[in-house]
């Protein structure tokens, strides 16, 4: 489809602005752009069926099944956008006063309750723009907690192999050493956590259940182990949407978490973003939170800044209008709804895995969380399609592959988390495609390295685009 | 409530599948100690009737002023009907990162239309797709510019100072010192610059228009960063490059900054948009994702998500930022906006908001006991001196639902002003200044 750089016509525009009586003011010649503003020219009616085609070249949720493993694509409700788009929160200044925006101040207040009692942390905060933003937010507040105890020497973050990229990119951006250790039977393994734990060790991160979907069942043991040798545990919430209801990190024993509030609570995901990154803490972490924080005193809502604060990690308080879009998303489910959530998305997910076990390998058997791995190496080694080739295939039955090649500890994994807002008409289905792809995997008939054939764009030449970088339009 | 489709009947079925009698025994892995046998100590679920009712009340808590004069890093510009609606389309918002290119054509196509317009207005050649918010970008474009063995960075004390708190968190994590410089007549001191021991220097960070609103001598900036083998930041408001030179044209190779005026709602400061751009030297160093362009087999033009070797998917603690989701939408919704305003509505928007705050500047000096802080060009903000309270000006203001500027102390103020005030409006600011004073 052309650019819209390529539809510019001379002279063509949409928005008009209003007449103004202001004359124009002179500035120094020195001061202004000589350059082009390159931006395209184009009319209202251009503008609207450029952007409405290129949407319809956007597989979302609202287009089908999603299962894409630790990204957790459920159905993002149409009135947390509605609540969004009030006045009230979108046409308020973060720096106004306080007293002006009691509302927004309320609702990073009851986000925080409502998500502190599902997770059993003391103190919620908002700032940090995602998941991995909260991570790099809460392992600088473990840096500064030891600095300010004097114990200078905790340079280590203990990570096991199974988890997500960011873990050891966000301890790196802290100046930690990442020990990263082998997984035994998909869980950690005491004895090689004995190992590495020592006086040296900052923090453990970990996520629970895991990137394959495994509860940690040794979990008291690990974080208790962890604290006897001054660590911290740190629970990465990307995978909160198996145990909302169930059970809380803070009593498995983590300290402080962040949890992904575009994934388990639903706010769109936008294409890759915005979420919020919320980051929970213990009690004796709250004066290291980013400021300000939220505190209610006399029936009102005040900032105040945590006397040890790492300061700030974004300008103000984070991506408030996705906060608002959970909040709206808490409300609505309920104390009743949440745990209905967790336990539907933990069923679902074993329901096509027992289905899948009947055509795939497992590297795990027994039972799932809310997401589950397969294992395709057999269909690599017996007949040379890979883990790749059946996503492509899938994506001429109009769903959304599962993740791929990930975690990393699978050869040729696949990551399905269904969610719990798929109904059972809908996992048959997929089950029914799989099924139908190993079939035509094992007869051969098709060659499933071309797959897809269906859709309007083939697969890309991504060589060609890494090796000679096009990143704009007309260079 | 829970958006849970399957029937009791269904679920039964699927439980007869996997083999056991209860959702329960799932969760056999979870110690007793922590399985929880209450419920959650929350208010039961609502509906949707309710849900919005209640939002509604507590947005309502919120006051919507009719006009503003506050600025200081969040703006309130005109945002065309257009882009709200087209950035809403379920396609866009409901995909996750397009990693499967043959079914994101659209996604990575407008990634790539947003990255090429802020390329344009920046004159520069490298755009990532996004990072959290202006601060957060700074802080990465202040990682990217560090060299090896030179941990110290020097900047601007005219930097927004959430900027700078932000800066300081990311230093302390990356153990990097920074140093700050002085301002004169609220601009950059270039003295004061000239006189800091470069010895372990790897870059100077300024902004401009700065915090306080004045246009700051870039290109000496950059020339001295030149000189002396560092590398230079320009933080920049992508809305003042419609008029103002922009960092490309002064010799600046890296430039970040928030992009909320470009058709972002200021929604109590996010989600906003922060972006990078840089010269090419960069490209392999940018944080984040970037949209570039190729054939699929058939020959077909298209777009993929590439230079993916940067990314902590694959280079884990060896990647330079763990950024992961980032601002997506906002860029969608930045580049609908850069769309919609075009060539000239961007700089109309520019032209305008200046001709504003030099007419508001102009009246308000006239007043008696108002005065400019410091003499220097400036964009749509500058600061005023007052011998009224602030407190009792924007007092006063506000019994007029207008919202008065930023204070920055007892007796001075941030005044901004954008294209979306008329003069009406402007002039009943004026009167109301004048009032007060008596």
């Amino acid at each position: 489809m052309n650019l819209i750089f390529e539809k510019s016509i001379e002279n063509h525009r949409c928005t008009i602005l209003p007449k103004t009586d202001i004359a124009d003011y002179k500035i120094d010649d020195s001061y202004l752009r000589k350059t082009k503003v390159k931006l395209p020219e184009i009319a209202e009616v251009d503008l609207v069926r450029h952007y409405t085609n290129l949407s319809k070249k956007t597989f979302g949720v609202d287009n089908g099944f999603y299962p894409l493993g630790s990204c957790t694509m459920k159905y993002n409700p149409k009135v947390n956008d509605s609540c969004a788009a009030l006045r009230g929160f979108s046409e308020i200044s973060p720096n106004s006063d306080e007293e002006d925006v009691q509302g927004a101040l309320e609702v990073i207040w009851e986000s925080d309750r409502s998500l502190c009692e599902i997770t059993g942390m003391d103190k919620m905060v908002f700032q940090p723009g995602a998941g991995a933003h909260a991570e790099f937010t809460s392992l600088l507040m473990i840096k500064k907690y030891f600095h300010t105890k004097g114990d200078l020497n905790r340079t280590k973050i203990i990570i096991p192999d199974s988890a997500h990229g960011t873990n050891p990119a966000s301890a790196s951006m802290n100046g930690f050493n990442v020990i990263s250790i082998e997984s035994k039977n998909g869980i950690i393994d005491l004895e090689k956590l004995d190992q590495v734990l020592d006086e040296s060790v900052a923090a453990l991160m970990l996520t629970n259940p895991n990137t394959l979907g495994l509860y940690d069942k040794g979990i008291l043991e690990i974080t208790k182990k962890v604290h006897a040798c001054g660590a911290l545990c740190y629970y990465d919430g990307a995978n909160l949407n198996a145990i909302m209801g169930i059970c809380k990190p803070g009593a498995m024993g983590f300290d402080c978490i962040h949890l992904n509030l575009h994934k388990t609570f639903s706010t769109p995901h936008g294409g890759g973003g915005p979420g919020v990154g919320a980051l929970g803490c213990k009690s004796f972490l709250m004066d290291f939170l980013p400021t300000p924080i939220v505190i209610k005193e006399n029936e009102s809502f005040k900032f105040y800044k945590p006397v040890n604060s790492i300061n700030k990690v974004t300008a103000f308080y984070g991506n408030f209008l996705v906060l608002v879009r959970a909040l709206s998303y808490l409300k609505h489910l309920g104390s009743n709804g949440i745990r209905e959530a967790s336990e539907n998305a933990v069923l679902n997910a074993n329901y096509m895995k027992a289905k899948l076990s009947k055509t795939f390998n497992e590297p795990f058997s027994g039972y799932c969380m809310h997401e589950f791995v397969l294992d395709l190496s057999s269909f690599k080694e017996g007949y040379g399609i890979r883990a790749l080739d059946v996503c492509k295939r899938m994506l001429d039955f109009k769903m959304h592959p599962p993740t791929m090649y990930f975690p990393l500890i699978v050869h040729e994994a696949l990551m399905f988390e269904p969610t719990e807002t798929e109904g059972k008409h809908t996992l048959d289905k997929a089950i029914e495609v799989l099924e139908k792809i190993v079939n035509e995997i094992k007869s051969g008939n098709l060659d499933l390295t071309q797959a897809p054939f269906t859709t309007e764009y083939s697969r890309m030449d991504e060589v060609k685009a890494a090796r000679n970088p096009i990143i704009r339009y007309g260079n | 409530m829970s958006y849970v489709v399957t029937s009791e009947k269904e679920k039964k079925q699927m439980l007869e599948e996997i083999g056991i009698s209860s959702i329960e025994e799932l969760y056999k892995d979870i110690p007793k100690e922590v399985f929880l046998t209450e419920p959650l100590n929350l208010e039961e679920g609502k509906s949707e009737f309710e849900v919005l009712a209640e939002m509604r009340k507590i947005a309502q808590k919120n006051v919507i002023f009719d006009s503003t004069f506050r600025g200081a890093g969040s703006y309130r510009h005109l945002i065309p009907e257009v882009v709200k609606h087209l950035s809403s389309l379920s396609g866009f918002a409901t995909s996750y990162t397009p990693y499967q290119a043959e079914i994101s054509q659209g996604n990575l196509q407008s990634i790539f239309e947003y990255q090429s317009e802020i390329c344009n207005l920046c004159d520069l050649e490298v755009s990532n797709s996004s990072i959290y918010d202006g601060a957060s970008a700074s802080c990465e474009a202040l990682v990217m510019s560090l060299k090896r063995d030179k941990n110290k960075v020097l900047i601007s004390k005219a930097i927004h100072p959430n900027y700078i708190d932000a800066i300081k968190a990311y230093a302390f994590a990356r153990d990097i010192r920074i140093e700050e410089i002085d301002i004169e007549e609220g601009l950059t001191s270039l003295d004061n610059l000239k006189k800091k021991d470069l010895e372990s220097v790897s870059s100077i960070i300024v902004q401009s228009p700065n915090f306080y609103g004045l246009i700051e001598d870039v290109e000496s900036i950059s020339t001295f960063s030149k000189d002396n083998k560092l590398e230079c930041v320009e933080i920049v408001n992508p809305i003042s490059l419609g008029m103002l030179k922009t960092p490309g044209e002064m010799g600046v190779e890296l430039a970040c900054g928030e992009a909320q005026p470009l058709g972002l709602d200021q929604g109590f400061g996010g989600p906003y948009l922060g972006f990078i751009a840089a010269s090419n030297k960069y490209l392999r160093k940018i944080p984040g994702r970037i949209v570039g362009q190729t054939t699929d087999v058939n020959d077909k033009e298209a777009y993929v998500l590439t230079l993916q070797a940067r990314e902590q998917h694959i280079r884990r603690e060896k990647a330079s930022s763990s950024i992961c989701s980032n601002q997506a939408l906002s860029a969608l919704r930045c580049a609908i906006y850069m769309a919609a305003m075009g060539k000239q509505g961007i700089k109309e928007v520019a032209k305008r908001s200046f001709n504003n705050a030099h007419y508001a500047m102009e009246q308000i000096t006239n007043i008696d006991g108002f005065s400019r802080k410091w003499k220097g060009e400036f964009f749509h903000e500058f600061v005023i001196d007052t011998k009224v309270d602030v407190d009792l000006i924007n007092k006063a203001l506000k019994e007029n639902n207008i919202e008065g500027p930023y204070k920055l102390g007892k007796n001075e103020m941030l005044v901004c002003l954008t294209e979306a005030l008329s003069k009406t409006e402007i002039d009943k600011f004026i009167d109301i200044l004048r009032q007060v004073k008596k």
